[in-house]
């Protein structure tokens, strides 16, 4: 009977294992800002935001994100104010585990500079 | 009493299977809620803060060449002042240091160079060198790095004289860098005694694109006669910044 107690237990603990590897919140918070790095790679990001284009920002950022992940997207200027005046988001509702990454943009047409909140999670 | 005694010491053993269980689970348990405290901030790690804000720099000498190949205002110095310290503001784990030097050696003056000559060749180029250290507990980055924005266009242009026309070929090359690179748009301009003609409002203007930075202007030009006729490109590369060159035309006699 003891055998079985310990065995089970380690059992047990695989599948939580599998998930952690499944939903590794590091692989996602390299994702996202694998993202981000690719939008301003060309200025595009800064030029979005200065156009104030929500609706482009946000068919990109689904586009460039994998299947199964939600996000939802927050842009403050200098003075740290919130710029979106609409909610940049997508993939449906975040999960428990959320991503929060923080990434500076500089916007290449009127130099202002823009802070980005990207908040990701596994769809489950 | 054997019977008894056999009895407690299953009874120790299921206790102490029951507490490694246990301790398995707590301690998978501690692990994910531990990953999940430390994925959950909104910091950049050091090493892609370093990232973002080479990448923000870059943006900034870009945004400042543009205006500048334009003919505005902006100039670098006070808009990396800017940068640097809005950068250094936003780095929480410790202590960041982030300083600039213009480029200030010829051809350069406060970081840019814009050069649109008569010799066929133009630059407009933009150059900052950039020190970040970022310090913190078990972090010490300490990189330098230089951010140069070069576009230039050189031109040369034949014209041929046959049957009463100018026959005008005008080549282009651009570089991003030095590397050949695509343009945005390009105006060709030809002299004439009035001045400066678009080209590409002449019925016979063609612009080729060969696909690697490499494009022929070809259009025709009635008479009079005109020898060592100028010619003038100006071009947009795919960033906007903006270049422009003069050359004149190398008169040819017609061989067909």
């Amino acid at each position: 009977m003891a055998a079985t107690i310990v065995f089970s237990s380690l059992l047990v603990s695989i599948p939580i294992n599998e998930l952690e590897n499944v939903y590794d919140s590091r692989n996602l918070r390299s994702i996202g800002l694998n993202v981000l790095v690719e939008l301003d790679r060309d200025g595009d990001l800064g030029r979005l935001i200065a156009q104030r284009n929500w609706t482009e920002l946000s068919r990109r950022i689904s586009i460039m994100l994998p299947l199964g992940v939600s996000y939802n997207l927050t842009v403050y200027n200098e003075e740290g104010k919130e710029v979106n005046s609409l909610p940049i988001s997508g993939g449906g509702v975040l999960g428990e585990d959320i991503v929060s990454i923080q990434y500076l943009v500089v916007e290449r047409t009127n130099l202002r500079f823009y802070v980005v909140r990207l908040q990701l999670a596994w769809v489950r | 009493m054997r019977k008894v005694r056999k009895d407690r010491s299953a009874q120790a053993l299921v206790l102490t299977a029951l507490l490694i269980a246990l301790i398995i689970l707590s301690t998978k348990v501690y692990v994910l809620e531990v990953n999940r405290v430390q994925t959950g901030e909104d910091l950049l790690s050091p090493e892609a803060f370093t990232r973002n804000v080479r990448l923000g720099s870059r943006s900034l000498v870009i945004g400042v060449l543009v205006n500048a190949s334009h003919g505005g205002n902006q100039t670098l110095e006070p808009n990396v002042e800017r940068w640097v310290s809005f950068a250094k503001e936003r780095y929480y784990h410790g202590e960041c240091s982030l300083s600039f030097n213009l480029e200030e050696e010829a051809p350069y003056s406060s970081g840019l160079w814009i050069s649109w000559g008569e010799d066929g060749f133009g630059v407009s180029s933009a150059a900052v060198d950039f020190s970040l250290t970022l310090t913190g507990e078990g972090v010490e980055i300490d990189v330098v790095y230089s951010i140069n924005v070069t576009t230039s266009l050189s031109v040369s242009a034949v014209s041929r004289w046959w049957a009463g026309t100018h026959m005008i070929n005008v080549t282009i090359h651009l570089y991003n860098e030095g590397e050949p690179a695509l343009a945005k748009n390009i105006t060709v301009y030809y002299e004439t005694e009035d001045g400066w003609m678009d080209a590409s409002l002449l019925e016979s203007y063609q612009l080729e694109d060969f696909g690697n930075g490499t494009y022929v202007a070809s259009f025709s030009v009635g008479p009079p006669r005109t020898f060592n006729r100028g010619i003038m490109v100006g071009c947009h590369d795919q960033r906007d910044i903006y270049v422009q060159a003069n050359t004149t035309c190398t008169d040819l006699e017609w061989l067909g």
